[in-house]
């Protein structure tokens, strides 16, 4: 069952666009885990309270309140599901704070033993403020990584902005992040824009790779911006190979940089073209967190090296590169 | 344990499929070919550290230094703290002496 998470920083947008999706009727068949119900005001759209912290809306959406941790909410939504007191869903939507990290929610999703045999991690989205995305970005740390691990970054507020300001805005999310796709509020944004077109949807797995690699400029060069910028020395950049890779050697370098250096490691994404293999293997990760890779049945194009984006901080991107050279080639 | 981690051997995991779509292969030989293929790569980095990685015959494999002192592994994605316990350092890809020495002995 796909997850998606929510986040951006306080005041970003975040609790209206949760607002939108749990009136939206696509939403049906959908759990959604939230800080606080106050915060959002779903009294209109209540139906039925279930108990002090899980309600149903009209749309049929199961809304729940967060408890101690997040591993206690979702078993317990899991549970309460398995004994048919609430209605099954078939996917789990989770906002997070707005101070949040998103790398830790991934990693519980990912690594613990009970959720991950029920769950799987669907794209993550971040709402960033146009109006005042610039002042987030250089004085909220929190931001930058929000946007750095980010598969859908979602402008808010475009109409309160100059079209200039959404112009300057957009080159820089995509420097953080080339491997998000950029949407905006009032462009008519459909939900499965956000969160069902994922990487394991049959038809859009293909369509989802590409879109990593559309962001990206043909300057291979490290998008380097200094601190002041992004709160924190975050950048981007591609290894790109024509040759087969090795997928033993590429495994145990990739095992071995995500254990000494995965705190700074904010997101993989990659297509691999393997040694003794005709499709393509698609990896991706967030931090420490490796998804388990996916396989493409064909190439997305004609395109057919492996490519990987990192998006790092406080990191050397030439001795990963250096390192990758040794190890995989 | 990461997504990688059945490339690594772990055989329950999606990725021991990965090059294993002829099902005509008799999967016992290839599965320890592969293993064989594992054991020489890792090889080529963890010499740096002074640790040996060898096949155990009950299934896993097992790290040893010239010391005599051993560990064994069920699978190799466990292998990065198991090697650090082994031989005191901390293992990094990106350390410049290792990448030196793995060039050098490519030489």
């Amino acid at each position: 069952m796909p997850v998606n998470l929510i986040t951006g920083f306080l005041g970003s947008g975040k609790t209206t666009l949760l607002k939108q999706l749990l009136e939206a009727p696509e939403m049906g068949n959908a759990a959604v885990i939230i800080n606080e119900f106050g915060e959002i005001g779903l009294d209109h759209l209540l139906v039925q309270r279930i108990d002090g912290e899980v309600i149903v809306l009209q749309s049929g959406c199961i809304c729940c309140t967060i408890r101690t941790d997040l591993r206690d909410t979702i078993l317990s939504l899991h549970e309460k599901s398995n004994q048919g007191i609430v209605p099954k869903f078939d996917r789990l939507v989770i906002e997070t704070t707005g101070l949040a990290d998103p790398a830790p929610i991934v990693g519980t999703l990912m690594l613990d033993r009970v959720i991950r045999n029920h769950y799987r991690l669907g794209t993550i989205v971040t709402t960033v403020d146009a109006v005042n995305a610039d002042r987030h970005l250089k004085n909220n740390p929190e931001t930058a990584k929000q946007v750095a691990v980010a598969d859908r970054i979602f402008i808010t507020k475009t109409d309160l902005v100059p079209r200039s300001d959404i112009t300057r805005l957009v080159p820089r999310l995509n420097s953080l992040n080339p491997a998000a796709e950029l949407l905006q509020s009032g462009t008519g944004v459909a939900f499965s824009d956000l969160l069902t077109a994922d990487l394991y949807a049959d038809d859009k797995k293909s369509q989802e790779v590409e879109k990593w690699f559309a962001g990206q400029n043909t300057n291979l060069h490290p998008h380097h911006h200094n601190g002041h910028q992004h709160g924190e020395d975050i950048f981007s950049f591609t290894i790109e190979v024509t040759e087969p890779l090795d997928w033993t050697a590429f495994g145990l370098w990739l095992v071995m940089l995500l254990h000494a250096h995965g705190e700074n490691i904010l997101r993989i994404k990659g297509i691999l073209n393997i040694i003794g293999e005709e499709s393509p293997a698609v990896i991706h990760g967030v931090q420490h967190t490796i998804h388990p890779p996916q396989h493409l049945d064909k190439w997305p194009s004609q395109d057919h090296r492996s490519r990987i984006i990192f998006i790092v901080k406080n990191i050397s991107a030439a001795q990963i590169k250096k390192s990758f050279q040794i190890f995989c080639r | 344990m990461c997504g990688l981690c059945g490339v690594l051997g772990v055989e329950d995991h999606w990725a021991d499929t990965l090059g294993n779509q002829n099902q005509s292969d008799d999967l016992r030989i290839k599965r320890r070919r592969e293993k064989k293929r594992r054991i020489t790569i890792a090889n080529r980095f963890l010499a740096f550290y002074g640790v040996k990685l060898t096949d155990w015959p009950s299934g896993g494999y097992k790290l040893s230094t010239a010391t005599g002192r051993t560990v064994l592994l069920v699978h190799l994605a466990a292998f990065c703290p198991q090697v650090e316990a082994l031989c005191g350092r901390a293992l990094d890809p990106l350390d410049t002496a290792l990448l030196d020495n793995m060039c050098s002995k490519a030489m």
